[in-house]
Protein backbone atom coordinates (compact mmCIF):
# COMPACT_ATOMS: atom_id res chain seq x y z
CA UNK A 1 0.00 0.00 0.00
CA UNK A 2 1.50 3.37 -1.03
CA UNK A 3 1.96 5.94 1.72
CA UNK A 4 -0.99 8.30 2.32
CA UNK A 5 1.15 11.39 1.58
CA UNK A 6 2.00 9.98 -1.83
CA UNK A 7 -1.65 9.23 -2.58
CA UNK A 8 -2.66 12.79 -1.64
CA UNK A 9 0.20 14.17 -3.72
CA UNK A 10 -0.87 12.19 -6.81
CA UNK A 11 -4.49 13.35 -6.36
CA UNK A 12 -3.37 16.96 -5.97
CA UNK A 13 -1.14 16.85 -9.04
CA UNK A 14 -3.72 15.12 -11.25
CA UNK A 15 -6.47 17.57 -10.18
CA UNK A 16 -4.25 20.58 -10.82
CA UNK A 17 -3.24 19.09 -14.16
CA UNK A 18 -6.95 18.75 -15.02
CA UNK A 19 -7.48 22.45 -14.31
CA UNK A 20 -4.42 23.27 -16.40
CA UNK A 21 -5.65 21.24 -19.36
CA UNK A 22 -9.08 22.88 -19.11
CA UNK A 23 -7.49 26.34 -19.02
CA UNK A 24 -8.33 27.25 -22.58
CA UNK A 25 -5.94 29.58 -24.30
CA UNK A 26 -8.54 31.40 -26.33
CA UNK A 27 -8.70 35.13 -26.53
CA UNK A 28 -12.46 35.17 -27.04
CA UNK A 29 -12.74 34.05 -23.47
CA UNK A 30 -11.19 35.40 -20.36
CA UNK A 31 -8.60 34.62 -19.01
CA UNK A 32 -5.93 35.46 -21.54
CA UNK A 33 -3.45 37.10 -19.20
CA UNK A 34 -0.83 35.81 -16.74
CA UNK A 35 -2.88 37.06 -13.77
CA UNK A 36 -5.91 35.09 -14.94
CA UNK A 37 -3.82 31.92 -15.30
CA UNK A 38 -2.38 32.30 -11.80
CA UNK A 39 -5.81 32.89 -10.24
CA UNK A 40 -7.43 29.89 -11.91
CA UNK A 41 -4.50 27.50 -11.48
CA UNK A 42 -4.32 28.35 -7.78
CA UNK A 43 -8.06 27.89 -7.30
CA UNK A 44 -7.85 24.65 -9.30
CA UNK A 45 -4.98 23.42 -7.10
CA UNK A 46 -7.03 24.16 -3.96
CA UNK A 47 -10.00 22.26 -5.45
CA UNK A 48 -7.68 19.35 -6.29
CA UNK A 49 -6.28 19.45 -2.76
CA UNK A 50 -9.75 19.16 -1.26
CA UNK A 51 -10.50 16.22 -3.53
CA UNK A 52 -7.20 14.50 -2.76
CA UNK A 53 -7.62 14.51 1.03
CA UNK A 54 -11.27 13.42 1.13
CA UNK A 55 -10.68 9.65 0.70
CA UNK A 56 -7.67 9.33 3.04
CA UNK A 57 -9.64 11.27 5.68
CA UNK A 58 -12.75 9.07 5.31
CA UNK A 59 -10.69 5.86 5.49
CA UNK A 60 -9.13 7.24 8.64
CA UNK A 61 -12.71 7.27 10.05
CA UNK A 62 -12.63 11.06 10.03
CA UNK A 63 -16.21 11.36 8.74
CA UNK A 64 -16.48 15.08 9.36
CA UNK A 65 -14.17 15.37 6.33
CA UNK A 66 -17.32 15.30 4.22
CA UNK A 67 -17.87 18.89 5.30
CA UNK A 68 -14.78 19.67 3.21
CA UNK A 69 -16.94 19.18 0.19
CA UNK A 70 -19.37 21.88 1.28
CA UNK A 71 -16.41 24.23 1.60
CA UNK A 72 -15.38 23.22 -1.91
CA UNK A 73 -18.84 23.91 -3.31
CA UNK A 74 -18.89 27.28 -1.57
CA UNK A 75 -15.53 28.08 -3.10
CA UNK A 76 -16.62 27.07 -6.60
CA UNK A 77 -19.72 29.20 -6.36
CA UNK A 78 -17.41 32.03 -5.36
CA UNK A 79 -15.37 31.39 -8.53
CA UNK A 80 -18.52 31.72 -10.60
CA UNK A 81 -19.52 34.93 -8.86
CA UNK A 82 -16.01 36.33 -9.25
CA UNK A 83 -16.05 35.62 -13.00
CA UNK A 84 -19.50 37.07 -13.44
CA UNK A 85 -18.64 40.24 -11.52
CA UNK A 86 -15.37 40.78 -13.31
CA UNK A 87 -16.90 40.28 -16.79
CA UNK A 88 -19.86 42.49 -15.85
CA UNK A 89 -17.46 45.24 -14.85
CA UNK A 90 -15.54 44.96 -18.11
CA UNK A 91 -18.78 45.12 -20.11
CA UNK A 92 -19.09 48.89 -19.63
CA UNK A 93 -16.06 49.54 -21.82
CA UNK A 94 -16.96 47.14 -24.62
CA UNK A 95 -18.23 48.70 -27.86
CA UNK A 96 -19.94 45.40 -28.64
CA UNK A 97 -21.13 43.74 -25.46
CA UNK A 98 -20.78 40.09 -24.51
CA UNK A 99 -24.28 40.12 -23.11
CA UNK A 100 -25.40 38.59 -19.83
CA UNK A 101 -26.11 35.16 -21.39
CA UNK A 102 -22.51 34.81 -22.59
CA UNK A 103 -21.15 36.04 -19.26
CA UNK A 104 -23.30 33.53 -17.39
CA UNK A 105 -22.14 30.77 -19.71
CA UNK A 106 -18.46 31.62 -19.23
CA UNK A 107 -18.75 31.86 -15.45
CA UNK A 108 -20.62 28.55 -15.33
CA UNK A 109 -17.80 26.94 -17.31
CA UNK A 110 -15.24 28.25 -14.84
CA UNK A 111 -17.22 26.80 -11.95
CA UNK A 112 -17.60 23.45 -13.73
CA UNK A 113 -13.84 23.26 -14.44
CA UNK A 114 -13.17 23.41 -10.72
CA UNK A 115 -15.61 20.54 -10.14
CA UNK A 116 -13.69 18.64 -12.81
CA UNK A 117 -10.41 19.25 -10.95
CA UNK A 118 -12.04 17.99 -7.73
CA UNK A 119 -13.51 14.88 -9.36
CA UNK A 120 -10.25 14.00 -11.15
CA UNK A 121 -8.30 14.13 -7.89
CA UNK A 122 -10.95 12.03 -6.10
CA UNK A 123 -10.95 9.42 -8.88
CA UNK A 124 -7.13 9.28 -8.97
CA UNK A 125 -6.94 8.66 -5.21
CA UNK A 126 -9.81 6.15 -5.40
CA UNK A 127 -8.00 4.21 -8.14
CA UNK A 128 -4.87 4.05 -5.98
CA UNK A 129 -6.84 2.76 -2.98
CA UNK A 130 -8.54 0.09 -5.08
CA UNK A 131 -5.48 -1.15 -6.96
CA UNK A 132 -2.77 -0.26 -4.40
CA UNK A 133 -0.77 1.12 -7.30
CA UNK A 134 0.24 4.75 -7.80
CA UNK A 135 0.71 4.37 -11.56
CA UNK A 136 -2.84 3.11 -12.03
CA UNK A 137 -3.97 6.22 -10.14
CA UNK A 138 -2.05 8.44 -12.54
CA UNK A 139 -3.53 6.62 -15.55
CA UNK A 140 -7.04 6.88 -14.09
CA UNK A 141 -6.46 10.63 -13.60
CA UNK A 142 -5.35 11.05 -17.22
CA UNK A 143 -8.38 9.11 -18.49
CA UNK A 144 -10.74 11.30 -16.44
CA UNK A 145 -9.01 14.47 -17.67
CA UNK A 146 -9.53 13.29 -21.26
CA UNK A 147 -13.18 12.44 -20.57
CA UNK A 148 -13.86 15.81 -18.95
CA UNK A 149 -12.11 17.86 -21.62
CA UNK A 150 -14.09 15.99 -24.30
CA UNK A 151 -17.51 16.16 -22.63
CA UNK A 152 -17.18 19.78 -21.51
CA UNK A 153 -16.52 21.05 -25.03
CA UNK A 154 -20.18 21.69 -25.82
CA UNK A 155 -21.78 22.35 -29.17
CA UNK A 156 -20.70 24.89 -31.75
CA UNK A 157 -23.09 26.94 -33.84
CA UNK A 158 -22.18 25.00 -37.00
CA UNK A 159 -23.62 21.85 -35.37
CA UNK A 160 -27.09 23.39 -35.21
CA UNK A 161 -27.21 25.87 -38.10
CA UNK A 162 -25.97 26.57 -41.61
CA UNK A 163 -23.90 29.73 -42.03
CA UNK A 164 -23.42 31.49 -45.36
CA UNK A 165 -22.63 34.95 -46.75
CA UNK A 166 -25.67 37.04 -47.76
CA UNK A 167 -26.37 40.13 -49.80
CA UNK A 168 -26.36 43.44 -47.94
CA UNK A 169 -28.63 46.00 -49.61
CA UNK A 170 -30.94 48.94 -48.99
CA UNK A 171 -34.65 49.28 -49.61
CA UNK A 172 -35.22 52.99 -49.14
CA UNK A 173 -33.58 53.79 -45.84
CA UNK A 174 -33.87 50.23 -44.56
CA UNK A 175 -30.79 48.05 -44.46
CA UNK A 176 -31.51 44.42 -45.31
CA UNK A 177 -29.50 41.22 -45.09
CA UNK A 178 -31.11 39.07 -47.77
CA UNK A 179 -34.79 39.77 -46.87
CA UNK A 180 -34.31 40.49 -43.16
CA UNK A 181 -34.66 44.11 -42.10
CA UNK A 182 -31.74 45.14 -39.87
CA UNK A 183 -32.28 48.87 -39.27
CA UNK A 184 -33.13 52.25 -40.73
CA UNK A 185 -30.18 54.46 -41.66
CA UNK A 186 -31.16 58.02 -42.56
CA UNK A 187 -27.98 59.53 -43.95
CA UNK A 188 -26.71 58.82 -47.47
CA UNK A 189 -22.95 58.84 -46.59
CA UNK A 190 -23.59 56.34 -43.77
CA UNK A 191 -25.50 54.06 -46.19
CA UNK A 192 -22.65 54.21 -48.70
CA UNK A 193 -20.16 53.31 -45.99
CA UNK A 194 -22.32 50.42 -44.80
CA UNK A 195 -22.53 49.01 -48.34
CA UNK A 196 -18.80 49.52 -48.85
CA UNK A 197 -17.48 48.07 -45.58
CA UNK A 198 -20.35 45.99 -44.22
CA UNK A 199 -20.76 42.22 -44.38
CA UNK A 200 -24.02 40.27 -44.29
CA UNK A 201 -24.26 36.72 -42.95
CA UNK A 202 -27.28 34.43 -42.97
CA UNK A 203 -27.76 31.77 -40.30
CA UNK A 204 -30.28 29.06 -41.13
CA UNK A 205 -31.30 26.78 -38.24
CA UNK A 206 -31.09 23.06 -39.02
CA UNK A 207 -34.09 22.01 -36.94
CA UNK A 208 -36.86 23.30 -34.68
CA UNK A 209 -34.65 23.23 -31.57
CA UNK A 210 -32.01 25.35 -33.30
CA UNK A 211 -34.71 27.76 -34.39
CA UNK A 212 -35.86 28.21 -30.79
CA UNK A 213 -32.24 28.60 -29.60
CA UNK A 214 -31.63 31.35 -32.17
CA UNK A 215 -34.60 33.38 -30.91
CA UNK A 216 -32.56 34.10 -27.81
CA UNK A 217 -30.92 37.50 -28.15
CA UNK A 218 -28.10 36.40 -25.84
CA UNK A 219 -27.05 33.71 -28.33
CA UNK A 220 -27.07 36.24 -31.16
CA UNK A 221 -25.07 38.74 -29.12
CA UNK A 222 -22.48 36.00 -28.44
CA UNK A 223 -21.91 35.55 -32.20
CA UNK A 224 -21.46 39.28 -32.71
CA UNK A 225 -19.09 39.50 -29.76
CA UNK A 226 -16.96 36.60 -30.99
CA UNK A 227 -16.63 38.05 -34.49
CA UNK A 228 -15.78 41.51 -33.20
CA UNK A 229 -13.28 40.25 -30.64
CA UNK A 230 -11.34 38.48 -33.37
CA UNK A 231 -11.75 40.72 -36.43
CA UNK A 232 -12.17 44.03 -34.58
CA UNK A 233 -15.01 46.52 -34.69
CA UNK A 234 -15.04 49.41 -37.15
CA UNK A 235 -17.26 51.83 -35.25
CA UNK A 236 -16.21 54.27 -32.59
CA UNK A 237 -18.26 55.56 -29.66
CA UNK A 238 -19.97 58.26 -31.74
CA UNK A 239 -20.97 55.97 -34.63
CA UNK A 240 -23.81 53.86 -33.26
CA UNK A 241 -25.17 53.20 -36.78
CA UNK A 242 -22.20 50.91 -37.50
CA UNK A 243 -22.94 48.66 -34.51
CA UNK A 244 -23.07 44.99 -35.55
CA UNK A 245 -26.60 43.63 -35.33
CA UNK A 246 -28.50 40.37 -35.57
CA UNK A 247 -32.15 40.28 -36.56
CA UNK A 248 -34.47 37.35 -37.17
CA UNK A 249 -37.00 36.60 -39.84
CA UNK A 250 -39.99 35.59 -37.69
CA UNK A 251 -41.52 33.49 -40.49
CA UNK A 252 -38.55 31.24 -41.21
CA UNK A 253 -36.41 31.58 -38.07
CA UNK A 254 -33.42 32.58 -40.18
CA UNK A 255 -31.10 35.10 -38.53
CA UNK A 256 -29.35 37.84 -40.48
CA UNK A 257 -26.11 39.31 -39.15
CA UNK A 258 -24.86 42.73 -40.15
CA UNK A 259 -21.20 43.30 -39.30
CA UNK A 260 -18.70 46.07 -39.86
CA UNK A 261 -15.33 44.76 -38.79
CA UNK A 262 -11.86 46.33 -39.00
CA UNK A 263 -10.68 43.46 -41.16
CA UNK A 264 -13.16 42.75 -43.94
CA UNK A 265 -12.78 39.02 -44.39
CA UNK A 266 -16.07 37.25 -45.12
CA UNK A 267 -14.57 33.76 -44.87
CA UNK A 268 -12.90 34.66 -41.58
CA UNK A 269 -16.18 35.99 -40.18
CA UNK A 270 -18.00 32.82 -41.22
CA UNK A 271 -15.35 30.65 -39.56
CA UNK A 272 -15.73 32.61 -36.31
CA UNK A 273 -19.54 32.43 -36.37
CA UNK A 274 -19.36 28.68 -37.03
CA UNK A 275 -17.21 28.22 -33.93
CA UNK A 276 -19.35 30.34 -31.62
CA UNK A 277 -20.42 28.15 -28.71
CA UNK A 278 -24.11 27.32 -28.39
CA UNK A 279 -24.65 28.87 -24.98
CA UNK A 280 -25.87 26.52 -22.30
CA UNK A 281 -28.04 29.30 -20.95
CA UNK A 282 -29.73 29.81 -24.35
CA UNK A 283 -29.81 26.25 -25.66
CA UNK A 284 -33.33 24.90 -25.99
CA UNK A 285 -34.31 21.33 -26.85
CA UNK A 286 -38.08 21.49 -27.42
CA UNK A 287 -38.11 18.55 -29.88
CA UNK A 288 -36.86 16.25 -27.12
CA UNK A 289 -39.92 17.00 -24.99
CA UNK A 290 -43.22 15.11 -25.15
CA UNK A 291 -45.12 18.15 -26.41
CA UNK A 292 -42.38 18.94 -28.91
CA UNK A 293 -42.50 15.43 -30.38
CA UNK A 294 -46.29 15.63 -30.67
CA UNK A 295 -45.96 19.02 -32.33
CA UNK A 296 -43.62 17.73 -35.00
CA UNK A 297 -45.63 14.51 -35.47
CA UNK A 298 -42.86 12.15 -34.31
CA UNK B 1 -23.40 55.95 -12.38
CA UNK B 2 -24.31 57.09 -15.88
CA UNK B 3 -27.94 57.80 -16.62
CA UNK B 4 -28.78 58.28 -20.30
CA UNK B 5 -31.96 58.54 -22.29
CA UNK B 6 -32.28 55.71 -24.80
CA UNK B 7 -34.92 54.60 -27.27
CA UNK B 8 -36.22 58.14 -27.50
CA UNK B 9 -36.34 60.67 -30.30
CA UNK B 10 -33.80 63.35 -29.35
CA UNK B 11 -34.38 65.67 -32.31
CA UNK B 12 -36.37 66.06 -35.51
CA UNK B 13 -34.64 67.46 -38.59
CA UNK B 14 -36.74 68.35 -41.63
CA UNK B 15 -37.08 70.58 -44.64
CA UNK B 16 -40.85 70.00 -44.67
CA UNK B 17 -42.09 71.59 -41.42
CA UNK B 18 -45.74 70.89 -42.32
CA UNK B 19 -45.05 67.18 -41.78
CA UNK B 20 -44.17 67.73 -38.13
CA UNK B 21 -46.93 68.64 -35.73
CA UNK B 22 -46.54 70.45 -32.45
CA UNK B 23 -43.89 68.35 -30.83
CA UNK B 24 -42.09 68.48 -27.55
CA UNK B 25 -38.91 67.31 -29.28
CA UNK B 26 -36.39 69.91 -30.52
CA UNK B 27 -37.17 70.38 -34.21
CA UNK B 28 -34.64 71.77 -36.67
CA UNK B 29 -36.18 73.22 -39.80
CA UNK B 30 -33.86 73.40 -42.78
CA UNK B 31 -34.13 75.04 -46.19
CA UNK B 32 -33.22 72.05 -48.31
CA UNK B 33 -32.21 68.38 -48.17
CA UNK B 34 -28.51 69.16 -48.26
CA UNK B 35 -28.76 71.37 -45.19
CA UNK B 36 -31.04 68.83 -43.49
CA UNK B 37 -28.52 66.03 -43.96
CA UNK B 38 -25.65 68.19 -42.76
CA UNK B 39 -27.54 69.28 -39.61
CA UNK B 40 -28.60 65.69 -39.00
CA UNK B 41 -25.02 64.44 -39.31
CA UNK B 42 -23.78 67.09 -36.86
CA UNK B 43 -26.55 66.27 -34.39
CA UNK B 44 -25.83 62.56 -34.58
CA UNK B 45 -22.18 63.19 -33.73
CA UNK B 46 -23.08 65.55 -30.88
CA UNK B 47 -25.65 63.29 -29.27
CA UNK B 48 -24.18 59.83 -30.17
CA UNK B 49 -27.46 59.01 -31.85
CA UNK B 50 -28.52 57.30 -35.07
CA UNK B 51 -30.33 59.25 -37.79
CA UNK B 52 -33.41 57.47 -39.13
CA UNK B 53 -35.33 58.45 -42.26
CA UNK B 54 -39.12 58.43 -41.96
CA UNK B 55 -39.41 58.54 -45.75
CA UNK B 56 -41.34 61.81 -45.98
CA UNK B 57 -38.49 64.29 -45.71
CA UNK B 58 -38.35 64.00 -41.94
CA UNK B 59 -35.24 62.67 -40.19
CA UNK B 60 -35.18 61.76 -36.51
CA UNK B 61 -32.19 61.34 -34.21
CA UNK B 62 -32.64 58.39 -31.86
CA UNK B 63 -30.25 57.19 -29.21
CA UNK B 64 -30.30 53.41 -28.87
Amino acid sequence: MPRTEHIILVGLIMGTLARFVLLKVDFRQYPSYPQGYIIHLTLGAIAAGLGAVILPALLNKDYTAVTFLTIAIQQFREVRRMERDSLDNLEVNELVKRGSAYIEDISKKFEARNYAALLVSISATLAIYITQNIFIGIIAGIIFIAVFSYTMKGKKLMDVAGIEPAKLHFKGAFLLVDDIVIMNIGLEPSRDKVLDKGVGILITPKDHSAKVTLTNTGQRQAMLYDVVSILGVRRDVDEPEYTPMARRNPDTGTVGLFLMTSEIDVRGIIEVVKRTPVLETCKKQPIDSFAGKRLLGK
Amino acid sequence: MDITITKAILAIITNRPEKVGNSSVPTFICDNEEERDRVAFNLSKLTDSVIHDLGNGVLVAVRH
